[in-house]
């Protein structure tokens, strides 16, 4: 081994690196031999000592105190950034419920109170179709009643008043009208009821 | 917190993503010396020191994700971390002194010390350690970075080139050099420091 060959491996030898023995023999037979490279040996041997001086003094030096009392704090904030959002979306879930119950009772209600409108409309319907004289009616074409005002108690007694109405009244029912005609009267019969109130009128013809 | 101990950085580290206080403390407790130590090392300001020691593992608190496991260990991302915020936080106060800040002693001998030979020798060394930072602090940054990781921190050339994202054939010639101008530096200290103690 020449002293270019020995500076490669100095530094591993100084540093206790695991070198094969074909490498280290040679090295430290060539610093035996060789006062230059016998001093440059020595020189990295000491800075290695020196080296692990300085790694025994540091092995002791950590982050102060302070640097955990800031991370401790860190950690404080996100429990209770993590405590805010649980108590959110607990909230959250609780007004979606009772959101959700609402929406149904109200829809239960809605389909209720539907249901017996259209119950008690057939009902006052039914009741004036037989308050209606049946021997004028047998001779005369004439509408179903149509409801004119919502009541939902059936109509017990009433009467039936026979009026003329220009026939463009008949459009206001959703019945087709020619307009041509609109100028002409069409009879009508109003079933009143006992306070005289119209509950509902039929055209005839 | 026992069972804790004994697991691996990337499991805590999980834990640690899921919520979990007690992994952090015992990452900290595990990871904060070498970062806190390499930062010193690296810039011999104990306030850069504290400053990247607290930003990686509020990080590590905060977003975790950036680190990859099939990448490397947790140690060498940390390390990694710390190097990119050390230069930063260098850059950023360049009218920062490094010197002085390693170690507090004015390096003047009392007298009455040095008629004791094992005084004069624990002095002798503590002198050469301090000169070793100096030197070690005087060097370019790559051959600082090499002797910090390799020499300082006893780390593999394979995980300190991991580390600093280069070959490990680099960071063996890194190395290499920079001890020669290390001893170069040292025996030259040593000798004043020798004359002056005769």
């Amino acid at each position: 081994m020449n002293c270019s060959e020995f500076e490669s491996v100095v530094v591993g030898m100084a540093r206790g690196e695991v070198m094969d023995a074909p490498v280290l023999q040679p090295g430290m037979a060539h610093a035996a031999a060789c006062p230059r490279c016998a001093d440059r040996l020595a020189s990295e041997k000491n800075l290695s000592e020196v080296m692990a001086a300085a790694v025994a003094e540091d092995a002791a030096r950590e982050a102060p105190p302070r640097v955990s009392g800031i991370l401790a704090g860190a950690l404080r904030e996100r429990r209770a950034a993590a405590a805010r959002l649980r108590r959110l979306w607990v909230r959250r879930a609780i007004a979606g419920a009772i959101a959700a119950m609402l929406l149904l009772g109200a829809g239960v209600a809605l389909r209720k109170t539907l249901d017996a409108r259209a119950a008690r409309v057939s009902a006052a319907l039914s009741a004036a179709k037989e308050a209606v004289d049946p021997v004028d009616a047998a001779d005369e074409v004439m509408t179903d009643f149509i409801p004119v005002v919502y009541d939902p108690d059936p109509i017990g007694h009433g009467s039936l008043v026979r009026v003329e109405l220009p026939r463009a009244a008949l459009s206001a029912f959703g019945l087709p009208v020619n307009e041509d005609r609109g100028e002409d009267l069409v009879q009508a019969d109003l079933l009143l009821d006992d306070d005289g109130l119209m509950r509902a009128v039929r055209f005839v013809e | 917190m026992m069972v804790l101990t004994n697991l691996a950085d990337d499991e805590l580290l999980r834990l640690v993503a899921s919520g979990s206080e007690e992994a952090f403390n015992v990452l900290y407790q595990r990871r904060q010396g070498p970062v806190y130590r390499f930062s010193l090392q690296m810039s011999g300001s104990s306030s850069i020191a504290e400053e990247v020691t607290q930003e990686i593992f509020l990080m590590l608190l905060t977003d975790s994700s950036s680190y990859d496991a099939g990448r490397g260990t947790l140690a060498s991302y940390l390390y990694g971390i710390a190097r990119r915020l050390v230069w930063r936080r260098m850059a950023q106060s360049r009218s920062h002194f490094p010197l002085a800040v390693v170690e507090s002693e004015d390096g003047h001998t009392p007298e009455h010390l040095v008629a004791f030979p094992e005084m004069e020798r624990d002095l002798a060394r503590d002198e050469a350690v301090r000169s070793l930072r100096r030197a070690i602090l005087a060097l370019p940054a790559g051959y600082r970075e090499a002797v910090v990781l390799c020499d300082l921190h006893e780390l593999s050339y394979a995980d300190a080139a991991q580390i600093l994202g280069c070959a490990v054939g680099t960071v063996r010639s890194r190395l290499h050099r920079a001890r020669a101008l290390l001893a170069e530096r040292l025996a030259a200290k040593t000798a004043v420091v020798g004359r002056c103690l005769v």
